[in-house]
């Protein structure tokens, strides 16, 4: 029962909140509200590491009359309980650094928001049993849907809203696919038995959620919320997804899928780079957040590939913690710009640090070709990360005096998440690694650094000139590769295919409904009189 | 006192739908009186005592299971009785519906009729008139489906047209069915019964190519009793069809019979799902959907040895308030937008949010998305599927997108806002008639999707009914 504390906790203070807001609307009050809430169940969750793994049976289907087969349940273990801890914490950080962000997108409504979409990405990560993450990440993409409809934006967004919706569906839809299969084959739907035969579906489920396997991109346009609420919405999914991914056995590519390897290994390298150079060349670091998250889900997912699943925490981890340390860093404060450099600690993989697990995800197959790429890839995923650390802040007087206080603290809770999770997040997240990767991969951003100062770039920046050579080509390039990353052109030929199909079968329902329909009808019947007579007859 | 159950299940509701029938202008009389049989008689059935003794006071009142009329038995034995109080049921919701004015006059007694006839073919002995009574049921619903007075459809022609059709297919095979038990099992006359009887249910339940009337009366006539008969005729038709399976071991022996029912099931879902998925009119889009879902029924009689009987009548409470829903705020739409195409849904869901969300929520349910109702019986006939042939699921897989595909392009067109309209935000204008049916409908699609081993299960003590098939 104890793992429904931070979950119930969560659930309760947004009702609280939303009661209260809609029937006297106190900004102190309900800001109190969240930050108790979180605090307690982000201390909850501390606990709970201690009494790892807990399980708690909630619904069974089945039964000897039944023929259902849907059983519910929590399971917190190590292979959820790292990313319990940076959702918790990135809800508590959003709750602190919203203190800063009053003038903005913070208001009662978004923290009842956040705390039950985080609520329910609690529910998610820790799924005990895949009929459970499929209800769950349904119930997430309802509620998402809902709320970013409300926000009523122009047209374009709301369209965009929906293709991002049914492109969710099509993920539950593939992990429905693999929970059926996977009842087949083990005769179970716990997410610890998961056959190697039913993996793959259950990889591209989790890898369509996040956007990565294959990539596909139909929100890159984010709603007004972007800082606060904003980045729970963005993160919860994706921490659901990558709780998934751990799960994951080995031998998911089965022999009969093993010829397709290289493609796969393609498909999450193209995703890697084509997210990695995004993200050093975007404008801001929310405008780069979907190309954030494609790059370290794809080096999650390239880990599970290579058979090395629990190594996947490793990437998912800095992607969450280390991410939202920069997302939620708004306003910008000169002086506390530093505290930004210790996100660093969560990716650079460097010996003893959270990330250094993650290199044996890339390399559990021995060097190939694709890490190199994976390498690269890291590399300019740090170099991003570092171009706008150093861009320059404000000062304190922007914030409010108490905010002055609980906005860094925010900011330095996180920072403490990625310690800890370096510390005592999972088994062998404090190893040695592959020490020599991390150092090949700051070795080439130090290059890159020279490059960019011998060529012109503005340092504190990283940007390039408007005026340059480079800029002019970027810029003609990179509007015609983001539909094609989009997967625009997929769901266009989707379309011309359906409308090619329906064509067809337009002039098929014309025929069948017309005049002629019975004669039409006759003769399908004759044809169909021949075949059943053949088929039962044998 | 010693009564018969056919007297409460079949006589009296069509007295009092002859009542209804007369006061067919006073819409609260007639939905009263039918809310009130509807849900009356599917209480005492899904209450009635195993003795079949009911004491009032000093009042006992006796039951026998059959009635005599015409040499002619109908029997409503205590086994069927859970399948009876839920088609009372049903029907008692529909009833609720038909308050909404734009609910043909007719409905109301008709729908009442076609229960009461439907439930007596479930009883017949000898059972072959059940067609009779089916047939009377059939003709009992052009009224609804084309009201007294408006220009008659091509559609309904072909509905009993076709629908009439099975009569002599089933008749014939009941004449043969009697011959062929003690035939040796490779006689073509076997096969040829076979064939006789699949054509007759298969007129019935409007499967491929006989399915043209199920979009032309979907497009044409009212939501509300359009969902009723595609709800109503396959439930009882799939339901009666079981006593074929029953009664006659070389149907329930053949494994090519399960293997065609399988294949032809499979091809209503792709074929529905791929027809639904184009659809510009919601009305149409409806008609399509409700025929993939008579593939889901045939494919769980062709799952009979995996267990997909028990699947088939869980399939039944998920359909009845799915399609409810779908008839429900489709007629609520009817009267509110300017055109049935998605396309000039545009702003829809922005001025009228609660009935755009139950269209959707029905069309996914129908389409099988989890949390609503029909979700766990489909995932599991998907997985029972899969392990008897890994095409069959592959197909499934193929219809269940188009029944999706669909619903995000409903949901695309009902959320873009219409910039001409003067609403682009969103309001909530519908009033509390209105939303509370739908909202409350909603959450019963939500509990059956969760917590199906309290709703649905209940059912499956019908096969009780079917001795031979559990």
């Amino acid at each position: 029962m104890i793992l429904l504390i931070p979950i119930g906790l969560l659930l309760i203070a947004s009702l609280a909140i939303f009661i209260l807001f809609n029937l006297r609307p106190k900004y102190g009050t309900s800001w109190l509200i969240a930050a108790i809430a979180s605090i307690l169940a982000w201390l909850t969750i501390f606990y709970l590491r201690l009494r790892l793994p807990t399980t708690l049976e909630i619904l069974s289907w089945g039964g000897s009359t039944s023929q259902l087969w849907g059983d519910f349940s929590l399971l917190l273990d190590y292979d959820s309980w790292p990313y319990s801890l940076a959702l918790i914490t990135i809800t508590l950080a959003v709750i602190f650094t919203d203190a800063a962000r009053t003038r903005y997108d913070s208001t009662p409504k978004s923290w009842s928001a956040s705390l039950a979409i985080a609520a329910l990405g609690l529910v998610a990560i820790q799924s005990g049993t895949s009929m459970m993450l499929i209800i769950t990440w349904a119930i997430v993409d309802i509620l998402e849907l809902i709320y970013l409809l409300g926000l009523a934006e122009d047209t374009q967004f709301n369209h965009r809203i929906v293709i991002a919706f049914g492109v969710r569906i099509i993920s539950i839809i593939m992990l429905s696919l693999a929970t059926a299969i996977n009842w087949q084959l083990v005769g179970t739907t716990d997410l610890t038995s998961i056959a190697p035969g039913a993996g793959f579906l259950f990889l591209l489920g989790a890898g369509f959620r996040l956007g990565v396997f294959p990539l596909n991109l139909p929100m890159l346009q984010e709603p007004s919320l972007r800082r606060g609420a904003g980045n729970i919405l963005r993160m919860a999914p994706i921490a659901a997804s990558l709780g998934l991914l751990a799960r994951l056995p080995e031998g998911i590519i089965t022999p009969n899928l093993s010829g397709l390897l290289p493609l796969f290994h393609a498909l999450l390298a193209i995703a890697a780079l084509y997210g990695a150079f995004r993200w050093v060349t975007s404008q801001s670091a929310v405008a780069g957040r979907p190309y954030w998250i494609i790059t370290w889900a794809a080096l999650a997912a390239e880990s599970v590939i290579n058979g090395a699943a629990g190594e996947s925490l490793a990437w998912g981890v800095a992607l969450l913690l280390s991410g939202s340390l920069l997302f939620l860093y708004y306003p910008r404060i000169q002086r506390m710009n530093f505290l930004l450099h210790f996100g660093l600690i969560g990716m650079i993989g460097l010996p003893y640090t959270p990330a250094a697990s993650g290199w044996f995800g890339l390399t559990a197959n021995g060097l190939t070709f694709w890490t190199f790429l994976y390498l690269l890839a890291h590399a300019m995923m740090v170099m991003g990360y570092l171009k706008f650390t150093l861009e320059p802040g404000g000062e304190t007087s922007v914030l409010e005096s108490w905010a002055r206080l609980v906005y860094p603290l925010g900011l330095i809770i996180i920072i403490q998440a990625i310690i800890t999770s370096g510390l005592i997040g999972w088994p062998g997240s404090l190893i040695l690694g592959v020490w020599w990767l991390p150092i090949l991969s700051i070795l080439i951003i130090f290059g890159a650094f020279y490059l960019i100062r011998t060529a012109g770039f503005d340092t504190a920046n990283i940007k390039l000139p408007s005026s340059s050579g480079f800029t002019k080509v970027l810029n003609w390039i990179l509007p015609r590769l983001e539909p094609v990353f989009r997967l625009e052109w997929v769901y266009r030929l989707i379309w011309r295919i359906v409308a090619a199909l329906s064509r067809i079968l337009k002039i098929f329902s014309v025929i069948i409904e017309g005049e002629g329909g019975i004669l039409w009808t006759i003769l399908l019947l004759v044809l169909l009189i021949s075949l059943l007579s053949s088929a039962v007859g044998n | 006192m010693t009564l018969s159950t056919p007297i409460l299940w079949v006589i009296l509701p069509l007295f009092i739908s002859l009542i209804t029938g007369i006061f067919y202008r006073r819409r609260i009389l007639g939905m009263i009186l039918t809310c009130t049989t509807g849900f009356g008689l599917g209480a005492l059935a899904a209450f009635f005592p195993e003795d079949l003794v009911i004491s009032i006071g000093p009042l006992t009142l006796n039951f026998v299971e059959n009635l005599s009329i015409l040499g002619r038995q109908i029997n409503i034995n205590y086994q069927i009785l859970p399948f009876v109080a839920f088609i009372y049921f049903s029907t008692g919701l529909w009833a609720v519906g038909s308050i909404r004015p734009s609910v043909p006059e007719s409905f109301r007694p008709t729908s009442l009729v076609i229960t009461a006839l439907l439930t007596a073919a479930l009883g017949v002995e000898p059972f072959l008139y059940a067609a009779l009574f089916i047939e009377g049921a059939i003709l009992f619903s052009v009224p609804m489906l084309s009201p007294l007075l408006s220009k008659t459809h091509p559609g309904i022609l072909r509905f009993i047209c076709l629908q009439t059709l099975a009569l002599p297919f089933i008749l014939l095979a009941g004449w043969l069915l009697s011959g062929v038990e003690t035939l040796p099992p490779d006689s073509p006359l076997i096969v040829q019964t076979m064939i006789i009887l699949g054509l007759g249910i298969g007129l019935w339940l409007a499967v491929f190519p006989f399915h043209s009337w199920v979009p032309m009366v979907s497009e044409k006539a009212h939501p509300l009793p359009v969902s009723f008969v595609l709800f109503i005729f396959p439930t009882v038709i799939t339901l009666f069809s079981l006593n074929f399976l029953d009664r006659y071991t070389f149907l329930r022996t053949s494994q090519g019979l399960y293997q065609s029912l399988r294949s032809i099931g499979t091809l209503m879902i792709v074929l529905g799902g791929l027809w639904t998925a184009y659809q510009d009119d919601i009305k149409r889009a409806f008609g399509f959907s409700a025929l993939s879902e008579t593939g889901f029924l045939l494919l769980a009689i062709g799952l009979a040895d995996q267990g997909g009987l028990s699947l088939l009548l869980m399939l039944f409470p998920a359909h009845a308030v799915s399609f409810w829903l779908w008839g429900f705020t489709l007629s609520l739409i009817e009267t509110r937008a300017d055109s049935r195409s998605i396309e000039v849904l545009h702003g829809f869901a922005q001025r009228y949010p609660i009935i755009s969300s139950g269209l959707l929520v029905a069309q996914l349910s129908i389409a099988g998305l989890p949390l609503f109702a029909t979700f766990p019986v489909k995932i599991a006939l998907f997985s029972e599927a899969f392990a008897v042939r890994s095409g069959l699921g592959v197909w499934i897989f193929v219809g269940s997108l188009g029944l999706f595909f669909f619903s995000v392009r409903l949901l695309i067109n009902l959320v873009t806002p219409n910039t001409e309209q003067a609403i682009t935000s969103w309001v909530l204008t519908e009033k509390a008639n209105v939303y509370l049916p739908i909202l409350l409908t909603i959450l019963a699609v939500i509990i059956m999707g969760l917590f199906p081993n309290a709703i649905l299960t209940n059912i499956t003590t019908i096969l009780t009914a079917f001795g031979q098939l559990q």
